[in-house]
């Protein structure tokens, strides 16, 4: 007894410490361990989440990337193939075009020989009937002047005896 | 100048019949101080820690890892963590505050005489041996719980052998003395600082108390994790059964 009376132990200081450090245990339980384990726990799935976010981030990108050069290259296929038919068709164009200028020209140049021949031919026969005329009048001028019946007999003679010959 | 050592804290005043020692005083304020911090802390938290929540994350934390790899278990760590972290934390802060300067020097007029006003809170035996006192029922109710109670006292009285019926009273015995070597443990280091303090500071005040206030420091923190493992321990020990241990 002489132990406990040094030690200053009184049964009821006791009991109000056990409750006082109860209480304490509680609260601190309550208002520290509890929430800044949670919290911890959180940052910590939070962490986690953010790393397969992030992985995730990463993949997609990978993918997108390795889309956008697919797409690149099948464009340039797709590119490459509108162009070569394209320049076919211009090809094409190009050649109906000049068949069709070439045909145009043949009519025209023959449409133009055509009147040229006609017009030569138009010219030639007043040429031909003029220069008759011209040797008709001079023929007539000329009968006129120089025949005689005497002559006529003669001519009409020699042409005679040229058709019996 | 005299030098008065007592072994029991000086009572301050009486409420009542109550006697108000200068310990209890400041275990309450302290009590007080923490439960209040607590509350404030707990509405300050932020998911982005500044310094302090920081410094009491990695405390928390830290501890609850480490009480968890010994414990081995999560439901177990969750139910005697609140317990041996409080006892730690507690003792701890109770130990850091008597290194404030000038504390002996303020001391009171009462009916006892002139009494310091301030004392190491550990070094008041009450609340040491209250702590033991929860530290060993609760191993006791955990060991009853988890191998229930006739196999608890099983424990204790084995008539299988006489070598196991004296092993049995020898665990009983353990038992009893984990209540004196834990509280004395505590006790005993924290009253002695106080003393050892003391006496160099009225041997020479100069210097001298120095070394022995490092010591103190030393001992103010190793003692609250030596108390808190202990019970951490054997809080662990008694929830695996004997066949486990053995096995």
């Amino acid at each position: 007894m002489g132990l406990i009376t040094a030690l200053g132990i009184d049964g009821r200081i006791l009991l109000a410490q056990f409750v006082n450090f109860s209480v304490l245990v509680f609260v601190l339980w309550r208002f520290a361990y509890k929430p800044v384990l949670g919290i911890l726990e959180d940052r910590k799935l939070k962490v986690e989440k953010g790393l397969d976010d992030a992985e995730a981030a990463s993949k997609s990108l990978q993918n997108t990337k390795e889309e956008t050069k697919q797409l690149l290259i099948s464009a340039r296929q797709e590119a490459s193939l509108i162009i070569e038919a394209a320049h076919k068709k211009a090809d094409e164009r190009q050649q109906e075009v000049v068949a069709k200028a070439e045909k145009e020209i043949n009519i025209i140049t023959e449409k133009e020989r055509e009147k040229i021949r006609a017009e030569k031919e138009a010219i030639m026969s007043q040429l031909k009937n003029e220069v008759s005329g011209l040797v008709l009048a001079g023929l007539q001028q000329f009968l006129s002047e120089n025949m005689t019946d005497q002559r006529d007999q003669e001519v009409i003679t020699k042409i005679v005896n040229n058709l019996e010959k | 100048m005299n030098l008065d050592i007592s072994l029991a804290p000086n009572i301050l005043f009486n409420i009542g019949s109550f006697p108000v020692s200068n310990t209890l005083l400041w275990s309450w304020l302290v009590f007080a101080f923490l439960m209040v911090g607590a509350i404030i802390f707990k509405y300050s938290l932020k998911m982005r820690p500044g310094k302090f929540q920081n410094i009491a994350e990695m405390l928390i934390g830290g501890s609850y890892d480490f009480a968890e790899s010994l414990m081995g278990s999560k439901k177990k760590t969750d139910r005697a963590f609140p317990l041996v972290f409080t006892m730690f934390f507690f003792i701890l802060f109770a130990n850091l505050l008597t290194f404030i300067p000038g504390q002996s020097a303020v001391t009171i007029q009462t009916a006892g005489g002139v009494v310091p006003l301030f004392r190491a809170i550990i070094s008041d035996y009450s609340l040491v041996f209250v702590m033991t006192m929860i530290s060993v029922i609760v191993t006791q109710i955990v060991a009853i719980a988890s191998v229930g109670p006739l196999r608890y006292v099983g424990k204790f009285f084995n008539f299988t052998s006489p070598l196991n019926f004296f092993l049995g009273l020898m665990d009983l015995v353990g038992e009893v003395a984990k209540v004196m070597s834990l509280s004395f443990r505590l006790f005993g280091n924290i009253f002695a600082g106080e003393v050892l303090g003391a006496v160099m500071l009225f041997l020479f005040p100069f210097f001298l108390p120095l070394p022995f206030a490092f010591l103190g420091l030393l001992t103010a923190v190793v003692q609250p994790f030596v108390f808190a493992v202990l019970t951490l321990v054997f809080i662990s020990m008694a929830t695996t059964t004997n066949e486990e241990a053995t096995a």
